[in-house]
């Protein structure tokens, strides 16, 4: 009797059939989306994979590109969802989803919604890059660089490699829901916009460039290149890159620094106003790519003068940031929160007027720049040999390359 | 509803119990005084058949006696009946009048025959039971006791190495189909007066010789009283293989695990012996049963104990590995392929979904379908003649699974899946009844619940094998219930010189194997001269 | 003895160390932090410390009858009628909690991974195993429990381990900010899964050290207590103040693992901890349930019972409760002191009463 009705149980769970279970055909691989605000609706933009047109590795290619995009619209984000879903006939798989690009206009109404079906659906990744672009993100998804046939793979690229250039920050969704959680953030994410190719007739490009400031969910302004870098300065972001410095005595000769390390610390004392004065330490190092004739780089004393120079842009850079912070009322550095962390009690008193208060805050900067190598070589131009005096004979120049004419087109000739 | 059947059954059965079964060999017919009217009755009972030979001669020169000597042709060594038996007889007997004719049985066993064994006997199924182990049967006019004088001589296998077995370190002798040679096998191994071997005949038509040996003093004696119990308990017709005694005396015959071992060789025989197991020897089959058998050996193999120990560890892991991968992997794959491709990189997401392209089949059926045509392969590649047997599997292999891809009857990913399956489980052979039922289930399960059903999967496997035992002993011992001695010979294999105790859970005689205050000689000391 | 296993006292141990965490490693979390916010893991402390007692209290009650279950000794503490109640009391209790989990665990495998699946189906497949399990007896539990647990404590580990990159010690600053009545407060949830140590109850008679029974308990409190707190500071210095909204935060936490770009994606350790884990409980539940409805019934075998008892998980599972928000009210609010009068309340009365049974020195 047991055995009979444990066995009609096992049967009946088999036919019953399998709800969950999908083919693999049968479902569409969304690499990336866009989500933009036309009129009073939501567009979704949705990159799909074709697998068809996928180069495997050992068999022969497929024509075309290798992927899709498609759009729905609708009221909110579910109804979009299911309007795109309708267009493809395959089940919408998103949790291979690499980037969400946020149109501008979307990012002005407030990305809360849209971050809010993402994190609950049961497939939400937290490590979901977050963009912002300028303009339509569905422009975004339509263009596709040279290097990457698809265009999300081309931002994933960008933000991977977003360290050697240290141009926007690189934020995803995990990161971004913090910041709104975190007491008085200003939330912050990368801009994405499309430029015209440098060759011509080739396709549009993608820069990763810039950040963007939210207010809780809106976006109400973003940051330059000079101002993003101060802000990857101040969070201790900015990992490679260059940093030009002016030559001390003539301005127009430039060292080109790369990066390669920075670290910031913030500290939160008691200031003299009654409110909390913020020290922001930022150690950087790097090493010289380019020198032109300028100064003697075998000396350590110039060398310094060069750090102290370099530290004085960095400043420069950080200050913008500030007053730019300070003009939007935007606490996108994170001040609160460090004064949270060290004075809860003052926090408290601070937190309901926080954003006009803050940018009365003394802000005292401490920049410590240091040049790690220059290179192979020292001097930039080759060494004038000199001529020397042996003991026998009368000295004569010799016979060799004449120094006045160009070895290369371009070359500057010194006069020793 | 199974005792129902059972019931059923039996009662089935006893309707033909009068005929059948009852042909027991324990008569006990005693033989004729007259020579004639034995011949005549033996060859009768035997048929008249064409192997039996009868040789009729004298002894003696004065007052002849006439004596036949009986053999079955095949199983006696003429040349031992002849130089042995004959020679003697005819021979002796010119000097040396037969004394006491009453009883010639005596003087020609204590002086004359020159046969390493001689007895006697009574009974005419004694005489044929010796018959047919190859001895002789020497009857006299006017005596109704025969003579049996061995002679065996049958031809068989000679000792080679098993290819179920192969080792690459370690002795390349196996058992063959004769008793006698295999208990030789193992005395040569156990030189101790403390092994034992009992003899039972199993099998009431063919009678076979079954021999049980253990070491006394080491195996528990209630797991020899128990042994010995279900042994004697057998009631069967025929005794072919050491798999119908098997089948007979093991303790979950509806299990797909295997509660009863088998060994080929006698240095693993001995091996298990010196644990505190059994060993039961069958005649006419080198399988050699081990009693009781943990799921912790079908891990280990011999070469692990003649080994360094980095190595046997590292192949331990393997085959651990390769049991996970063989029974789990297709339904891993399958569970993530039609549930959860969130958990499968993207890359490799994207490339399974180009492969899947065009494919007609589910991959539930898919993979299901390709382990089927793998195992047949492997039963056509065994039934094969051996030259062929080796191109058709591996060219099997090949091209079958190209030319399936490319007709795009099955999926690139599944092949190689099923490839990977397949390896893996050659890699332990003595599961291979149990894993493709494994398989399937677990592939059932995934095509159901995914990745959820195959964790419930494993859990019912688990608390199935948790709850097994084997004569007794846990199946899952030393890993569950947790035994900490013996723990170093399941995941690691420690050196030699640390296997200092024998496994707990087998028996709690004689426990210290190695003396541990002994070590290992410290390198420094080693040093030669020093 | 219905039940003719013995169990070690470290396999006792054990099955009390998984019956506890597995769940409460991924409800609690999100549960405390709402009231403590980052100051959770004060509270995994404070209620550890609670949960310690509770052992004691449990063991000691046990370990004055040696061989019996609650059931069994509280007809002798307080007379047949009842003794009767209290046990038909334990006996609901068990049942109810067994339902509650499975919901819980049904839920999260619908939540999460089987999305279209109905309820049913995820239910009474793991209501099948676990009665399979149950039918085999307590060993055999205990024995798989041996296997289980430590590759469920090594994936938590292993979790943990993949995601320090992505752990910022600073947010678990301010300590003690708001004071300690958000600490106690956020306490309070996870008082009933430390008492769960009342499985205790119908566990003793069958320990092979019954003596020893106060210690292995506690030492099981201990390490749940350890990796509870680990997985909290875990939990709070990747989220910092956005615990409180996660449901989940343990499996967010793995989703977000990512060393090297390579090793990513590791949902299955979430999975297994949470299936075989969660598997154990509900038949360490089960198996109390069943075992002391056998003895208040005074049947000489406890099998008969399993298959009744698992359609009424089945259907009490399904039927009690609505939809997942009735679930998590109950948890955190409504059910505590119920289970807590029956987990802790009745055992203190229990031992209270034995006591005084032992000072007049009547015959216990």
């Amino acid at each position: 009797m047991r055995a009979r009705l444990s066995v009609l149980l096992v049967l009946l769970s088999l036919t019953l059939g399998c709800w969950n279970r999908l083919e693999l055909e049968r479902r569409a691989i969304i690499l990336g989306i866009g989500v933009d605000k036309v009129g009073e609706e939501i567009q979704l933009t949705a990159q799909i994979v074709k697998p068809a047109a996928v180069k495997g590795p050992g068999e022969t290619g497929g024509e075309g590109k290798p992927f899709w995009v498609t759009t729905g619209t609708g009221r909110t984000l579910l109804a979009a969802v299911k309007d795109m879903a309708t267009g493809s006939g395959r089940e919408l798989l998103f949790s291979h989803m690499r980037v969400i690009v946020v149109g501008e206009d979307l990012a002005r109404a407030g990305i809360g919604p849209v971050l809010d079906f993402f994190d609950r659906a049961a497939e939400g990744r937290r490590r979901t890059w977050l963009l912002v672009s300028k303009g339509e993100a569905k422009e975004i998804l339509e263009t596709n660089m040279e290097l990457q046939k698809v265009s999300v793979e081309a931002l994933t690229d960008l933000l991977k490699a977003r360290t050697d250039h240290s141009e926007a920050p690189g934020i995803d969704i995990q990161q971004f829901q913090r910041f709104r959680s975190t007491p008085g953030r200003a939330p912050v994410a990368g801009w994405v916009y499309t430029a015209p190719s440098k060759e011509k007739g080739g396709p549009n490009r993608l820069h990763l460039r810039n950040s963007a400031i939210f207010r809780a969910d809106k976006l109400i302004d973003y940051l330059d290149l000079t101002e993003t870098r101060g802000l990857l300065w101040l969070t201790g972001q900015f990992k490679g890159g260059v940093t030009e410095i002016p030559c001390p005595d003539e301005d127009s000769k430039i060292f080109a620094l790369e990066n390669t390390r920075s670290e910031s610390k913030l500290k939160v004392v008691k200031g003299d106003n009654g409110l909390p004065k913020l020290i922001a330490t930022v150690f950087t190092e790097g090493n010289l790519s380019e020198a032109p004739e300028c100064g003697d780089l075998t000396d350590p004393g110039f060398i310094k003068s060069l750090e102290q120079h370099q530290a004085e842009i960095i400043r420069t850079e950080i200050e913008a940031t500030l007053s730019k912070a300070r003009d939007l009322h935007a606490d996108f550095l994170g001040f609160g929160e460090m004064i949270y962390r060290r004075f809860p009690m003052q926090w408290s008193r601070l937190e309901p007027d926080w954003e006009q208060t803050f940018p009365k805050l003394e802000v005292q900067i401490e920049v410590n720049a240091k040049i790690r190598r220059i290179g192979q070589t020292n001097e930039p131009a080759p060494v004038q040999s000199e001529i020397r005096t042996f003991r026998f004979t009368h000295a004569v120049p010799l016979a060799g390359p004449t120094y006045s004419q160009p070895a290369y087109p371009g070359q500057v000739i010194v006069p020793r | 509803m199974y005792r129902f059947l059972v019931r059923k059954l039996y009662a089935a059965v006893n309707r033909f119990q009068r005929t059948t079964l009852s042909e027991e060999q324990t008569g006990s017919t005693p033989l004729y005084r007259d020579l004639k009217a034995n011949l005549y009755r033996i060859e009768n009972t035997l048929g008249k058949s064409g192997d039996v030979v009868f040789r009729e001669f004298s002894i003696g020169l004065e007052t002849p006696m006439r004596a036949a000597l009986v053999f079955i042709e095949g199983l006696a060594n003429r040349s031992t009946i002849n130089d042995n038996i004959l020679n003697p007889l005819q021979n002796y007997f010119r000097t040396v009048p037969l004394q006491d004719s009453a009883s010639p049985c005596r003087q020609l066993r204590d002086s004359v025959l020159c046969n390493s064994e001689v007895r006697e006997t009574e009974t005419l199924e004694k005489l044929l039971e010796e018959l047919f182990m190859g001895n002789t049967a020497l009857l006299f006019e006017a005596h109704s006791m025969a003579l049996i004088i061995n002679t065996q001589g049958f031809a068989s296998r000679a000792i080679e190495e098993p290819d179920t077995e192969a080792v690459v370190r370690g002795p390349r002798e196996g058992f063959t189909e004769n008793l006698r040679t295999n208990t030789s096998l193992l005395r040569r191994k156990i030189r101790n007066p403390k092994l034992r071997f009992e003899h039972l005949s199993i099998g009431t038509i063919t009678g076979t010789k079954v021999c049980l040996a253990y070491i006394q003093g080491i195996a528990s004696p209630e797991l020899v009283v128990e042994v010995r119990k279900r042994l004697t308990r057998i009631r069967i017709d025929s005794v072919l293989e050491s798999g119908y005694i098997e089948g007979f005396i093991e303790d979950a015959p509806f299990s797909v695990f295997a509660t009863v071992g088998n060994t080929e060789k006698p240095d693993i025989l001995a091996g298990k012996l010196l644990e505190g197991r059994l060993g039961i020897i069958v005649d006419g089959t080198p399988m050699v049963l081990t009693v009781p058998h943990l799921f912790v050996e079908t891990l280990q193999t011999s070469e692990d104990y003649y080994t360094r120990p980095f190595l046997s560890t590292m192949n331990r892991w393997i085959r651990i590995a390769a049991m996970i991968a063989t029974t789990g992997l297709p339904a891993f794959y399958v569970s993530l392929n039609t549930f959860h491709p969130e958990m499968i990189p993207s890359v490799l997401l994207v490339t399974m979904a180009a492969a899947k392209e065009g494919v007609p089949l589910p991959v539930m059926v898919e993979t299901l379908f390709m382990a089927a045509l793998f195992e047949a392969m492997r039963e056509a590649g065994v039934r094969l003649p051996r030259p062929v047997g080796q191109s058709v599997s591996i060219v099997g292999a090949l091209v079958l699974g190209e030319a399936a891809i490319r007709a795009g009857f099955v999926s690139a990913p599944t092949v190689i899946l099923t490839g990977i399956t397949a390896i893996t489980s050659f890699i332990l052979p003595a599961m291979a009844d149990a894993f493709p039922l494994i398989r399937v289930f677990l592939v059932l399960l995934a095509g159901i619940f995914g990745l959820y059903g195959v964790l419930l999967g494993v859990l019912i496997i688990l608390i199935h094998l948790v709850g097994l035992r084997s004569f007794g002993v846990p199946y899952l011992s030393p890993l569950a219930p947790l035994v900490p001695s013996g723990l170093n010979d399941v995941l690691l294999k420690t050196p030699v010189w640390a296997q200092i105790i024998r496994p707990q859970a087998l028996t709690k005689l004689n426990p210290v194997r190695v003396r541990p205050d002994i070590p290992h000689p410290d390198p420094e000391e080693g040093e030669s001269g020093a | 003895m219905l039940e003719k296993g013995k169990i070690s006292n470290r396999q006792a141990g054990w099955l009390l160390v998984n019956t506890i965490l597995t769940t409460s490693i991924l409800f609690l979390p999100s549960m405390i932090a709402r009231e403590a916010k980052q100051d959770s893991w004060i509270s995994i402390v404070a209620i550890t410390l609670l949960g310690l007692l509770a052992a004691l209290l449990i063991t000691s009650l046990g370990k004055r009858y040696p061989r019996q279950s609650v059931i069994q000794y509280s007809r002798i503490i307080l007379g047949k009628p009842l003794g009767t109640l209290v046990g038909l009391v334990f006996v609901l209790f068990f049942l109810y909690i067994n339902s509650f989990v499975i919901r819980e665990f049904s839920e999260f495998v619908l939540t999460l991974f089987l999305t279209k699946t109905p309820l049913v189906a995820v239910t009474i497949a793991i209501i099948f195993v676990s009665a399979y399990a149950v039918r085999s007896g307590l060993e055999v539990l205990a024995r798989v429990n041996e296997l289980i647990l430590p590759i469920v404590l090594l994936m938590v580990i292993l979790s943990l381990l993949l995601s320090l990159p992505d752990m910022d010690v600073h947010n678990l600053q301010p300590v003690l900010a708001r004071g300690w009545f958000p600490v106690i407060k956020g306490a309070y949830p996870a008082a009933i899964f430390f008492a769960e140590t009342s499985v205790m109850l119908m566990l003793i008679p069958f320990l092979k050290e019954s003596k020893r029974a106060t210690s292995a308990a506690l030492k099981a409190v201990l390490v749940v207590g350890l990796f509870q707190l680990l997985v909290i500071l875990g939990v709070t210095t990747q989220f910092g103040l956005e615990v409180a909204r996660i449901k989940f935060p343990f499996l967010a936490m793995t989703r977000y693992i990512s060393v090297f770009d390579i090793i990513e994606r590791l949902e299955p350790t979430t999975m297994l901890v949470w299936v075989m884990g969660g598997f154990i409980k509900i038949s360490v539940f089960f198996y109390c349930a069943v075992l002391s409805s056998a003895q208040l019934l005074n049947l000489k075998d406890y099998r008969p019972l399993v298959l009744p008892l698992a359609a009424l998980l089945v259907l009490g599972s399904i039927v009690l409760w609505d939809n997942v928000l009735e679930l998590s009210w109950q948890i955190a609010r409504s059910i505590i002191p119920f289970f807590l009068s029956v987990e802790v309340g009745i055992p203190l009365l229990l031992l209270f009463l034995t006591r005084i049974r032992e000072l007049r020195g009547r015959k216990i």
